[in-house]
């Protein structure tokens, strides 16, 4: 919700360990493929790497795509996890199953300004604008891609997609056939184990179910005790793809999920006399989600699609309670108007309803239950200005919500490609993020403390001290609008040969109507005596800013069967306070919230027997994190695995997660919950395919 | 491992080496999509023959054209460098719509918008046309990539074979998903 920041300690050092691991024998040019039969050919698996790198090559956005060999290599084992290896993302862990992640800044526990999806539909909250990580998991064998776009991707999907885009792409069901079966253990990772089995059901249709489960160890706190942050849930679902015709596709999936994910809580559970209680906190979380898509294309150029889902989350803690029901349906259609302009435009709506239950000393939301709408609508053009040379996209989101009304989101974005293998974007874009349930509606403690106040007695005239109790309360409030993005880009994208390709983007973005604390008219309310409200203040937007800075990726394969992907981004924000804002905290806040310096390296080694040694070195700037204040230092961390094709159906890895330290502090801590630190982490894994 | 238990150095190391040879050789983990389908290209050419005056001489080279994405024909040309086809050298050339005509096989990458225009260019000629986009061989192309289950599979148009006066081995007939037109 709120970070509250003081002081600065700033310490700067960049330290990449690259790992030396060289393929024992000379490696093997893929010329050895047309020593293959056709029947040998036809057994291989393959990647669509480039592919989806000419798609990329002309996107006129800063996009990074994580594969599912980048994935299955990179000894992450959950969604938040794999995200650390995209430059511009802050991924910060703050307990045993909570993540801080944002992109280019603004990080935080209910960051709120990048939009997630799976598959197509949205797992960002309304209830704070952001996503509750420990309930977004997939089979991750099965993941087909993660594409992250850095920047205001408000054409296409609309607000809140004000910094960065995720989506997560599974696989079709067509590409998951078979038994799938993987067990998982460690010294934190406490069992995972995956099921999955894909079965063609007609001549054009292919089914996939799946049972998911896993079971995480708490972390340790600062001062070494067991932390309460277990994490365990078990989730199953299906997929079904199907072609209809040669022009018709249609999906239908669904998952059901339900768990625990523990955290520590110290909460106020009395004004007067002012008590505190502090308490494992094991929440409930369930729910479960439906989605169809139906896409027709009338010719090469020129299709439609249909989506509509369902999704409803559970949240049972013993502060807050939410349940929240969300319908979608989303209508597209692409076509060309000639043989150089094309044309995309969409219409949505989506209804959201929640039920809340608080608590009066703590939190809780007025009213504790609320129906939101959104409807939206889109509209984009791209033109081939100049033949293989210039192309222009210009588009608008256009969005009617029941909070805030109309707003509306332009982008312009240009591509140029002068010369061969390198190509320049360009882009300005307008961005908004519209007010959550929270923003609007929550009362919130900040604080609270036991003192004596004055009390007037009329007869005999005099003043007594009386004990009292003070509480800093954040009041709901009607009034907060709209956060508004003027985002200018650049970006320069180098692919000479096959082995090598260079992606940087630069950004400077204009920040108005940022989200801070101020005092209502009249802060003190002493009617609730002996509990004084004091000082009791809103959400307002009277906060202005600018952030700037760079990402870099690079991908190099010096030798056939070695690659290396190293990653740099650089952040700086400049807040502006307005003149009548009386909040001093939200502006440093911001500014040091975000690490200056991220770098990453991964080295990936193909070794002979089907060996694969694979290591990654992540390297994190300082921060001042959490919602209490606190220093966090620079780390860096490493991960390690080796792993074994025994056969073509048998899969063996072990794995070191955070290997180099015992333990190590991410971030502060979240609202209700004390943050702890990331431990090593040992494990092996058994991966099985028929 | 039972099979490996020795029965004899000799044959223990012969295996050994052949085990070795074989990990070696064979590439593990999941394969770059266009070094795959530039090796069925290759095969595709052993095994379909052209009308005797596609070719210049009998050692004439067999021009393979590209049309598509950078970095498809850097792919097919490291793939199938140095290799000789049915004793011939193999060309790889990018090529743009009308430059069609002298090759001897067209392989159309992601060419959805593309590949009407660039069949146009082909259709007089014995062009064997290779697409990688549904509704291909609808367009009147030869053969079509498909993929199934990460893998990657092939359809034949024998009508569109006929046509360009290609003869087709009987054998990647068979290998073909669905023979036919």
């Amino acid at each position: 919700m709120h970070s509250f920041h003081r002081g600065l300690v700033f310490v700067a050092a960049l330290a990449l360990a690259a790992p030396a691991a060289r393929a024992a024998d000379p490696a093997q040019p893929p010329s050895a493929l047309t020593d293959m039969s056709i029947e040998d050919l036809m057994g291989l698996e393959i990647t669509s790497v480039s592919k989806r790198e000419e798609k990329l090559e002309g996107a006129p956005a800063a996009v990074f795509v994580i594969t599912n060999e980048d994935i299955r290599r990179s000894g992450w084992t959950t969604i938040p996890d794999a995200l650390r290896m995209v430059p511009g993302l802050d991924v910060a862990k703050i307990d045993g199953n909570k993540w801080a992640i944002s992109a280019r800044g603004f990080n935080e526990q209910f960051a709120n300004k990048l939009l997630v999806l799976i598959d197509g539909r949205s797992v960002y909250t309304p209830l704070f604008s952001g996503v509750y990580w420990d309930i977004q998991d997939v089979v991750l064998e099965d993941v087909e891609r993660i594409e992250v776009i850095r920047g205001p991707g408000a054409t296409l999907w609309g607000a809140n997609a004000v910094n960065g885009v995720i989506n997560i792409i599974t696989k079709k069901a067509k590409d998951t056939q078979g038994l799938l079966a993987s067990a998982l253990y460690g010294n934190e990772e406490e069992g995972t184990g995956v099921l999955r089995y894909g079965a063609q059901l007609g001549e054009s249709t292919w089914l996939r179910v799946y049972g998911k489960y896993f079971n995480r160890d708490a972390q340790v706190t600062r001062d070494n005790r067991k932390g309460d942050d277990a994490w365990d849930q078990g989730r199953g679902g299906f997929r079904m793809d199907s072609d209809l015709t040669d022009s018709d596709s249609v999906t239908l999936q669904g998952d059901l999920y339900y768990g625990h994910s523990g955290q520590f809580n110290t909460e106020i559970s009395s004004f007067f006399p002012l008590a505190r209680n502090n308490f494992e906190d094991d929440v409930e979380v369930r729910g479960g989600n439906l989605l169809g898509r139906w896409g027709h294309r009338f010719s090469e150029t020129a299709g439609t699609s249909l989506q509509m889902y369902y999704d409803r989350t559970d949240r049972l803690g013993r502060t807050i309670r939410e349940a929240r029901d969300t319908f979608d349906l989303d209508f597209q259609n692409d076509f060309a108007l000639t043989d150089w302009n094309s044309v995309t435009w969409g219409t949505g709506y989506r209804v959201t309803r929640d039920r809340t239950h608080g608590t009066p000393t703590s939190a809780f939301l007025v009213p504790d239950t609320r129906t939101g709408q959104l409807v939206n609508a889109f509209l984009q053009n791209e033109s081939v200005v100049v033949k293989d040379l210039l192309r222009f996209i210009v588009g608008s989101k256009f969005e009617w919500n029941n909070y805030t009304g109309f707003e509306i989101q332009p982008s312009a974005r240009a591509v140029l490609t002068p010369f061969e293998s390198h190509t320049f974007w360009g882009a300005v874009s307008r961005a908004v993020r519209t007010p959550s349930r929270a923003d609007t509606n929550v009362v919130l403690s900040l604080g609270a403390s036991s003192t004596t106040c004055p009390v007037q007695i009329p007869f005999p005239p005099f003043v007594m001290m009386l004990p009292c109790t003070t509480v800093q309360q954040i009041d709901a409030t009607n009034s907060f609008g709209s956060e508004a993005l003027w985002a200018y880009e650049l970006g320069w994208r180098w692919n000479p040969v096959r082995s090598f390709s260079v992606d940087v983007a630069a950004y400077y973005n204009d920040y108005q109507n940022l989200r801070t604390l101020e005092p209502v008219a009249n802060p003190i309310d002493a009617s609730g005596f002996p509990v004084i409200l004091a000082p009791i203040v809103k959400f307002s937007n009277k906060l202005d800013g600018q952030t700037y800075g760079a990402e870099l990726t690079t991908s190099w394969s010096p030798i056939d069967r070695w690659k290396l992907i190293g990653n740099y981004s650089y952040f700086r924000a400049n807040m502006d306070p307005d003149l009548d804002s009386f909040d001093p905290t939200t502006g440093p806040g911001i500014e040091k919230g975000s690490p200056t310096h991220q770098a990453s390296l991964r080295s990936l080694v193909d070794l002979p027997h089907g060996f694969e040694f694979d290591t990654g070195v992540y390297w994190v700037d300082h921060i001042e994190a959490g919602v209490v204040d606190t220093d966090i230092s620079n780390y860096w961390t490493l991960n390690v695995r080796l792993g074994w094709h025994v056969t073509d159906n048998l899969e063996l890895s072990v794995v070191g997660q955070n290997a180099q330290e015992a333990q190590h502090d991410e971030f502060g801590g979240g609202l209700f919950s004390a943050g702890t630190d990331v431990e090593r982490s040992v494990f092996g894994q058994v991966t099985v395919r028929y | 491992m039972s099979r490996f238990v020795s029965q004899g150095r000799a044959r223990a190391a012969a295996l050994l080496g052949a085990a070795l040879a074989l990990a070696t050789a064979l590439p593990v983990g999941a394969q770059d999509e266009y070094g795959v389908k530039a090796a069925f290209l290759f095969n595709f050419a052993k095994f379909v023959e052209w009308p005797a005056d596609a070719f210049a001489a009998p050692d004439a080279g067999l021009v393979l054209c590209v049309a598509g994405a950078s970095g498809v024909d850097a792919a097919v040309q490291e793939t199938v460098k140095g290799k000789l086809v049915n004793g011939r050298p193999i060309e790889v050339k990018r090529v743009a719509e009308g430059e069609v005509r002298g090759c001897h096989l067209l392989f159309i990458a992601d060419g959805r918008d593309r590949a009407a225009a660039l069949m146009e260019g082909a259709r007089s000629s014995s062009v064997l046309t290779v697409g990688e986009t549904p509704g291909f061989t609808q367009l009147g192309g030869v053969i079509n990539f498909t993929t199934e289950d990460s893998k990657v599979r092939f359809e034949i148009n024998e009508d569109a074979a006929r046509k360009a006066r290609l003869k087709i081995s009987s054998k990647l007939l068979s290998l073909a998903k669905n023979a036919g037109s």
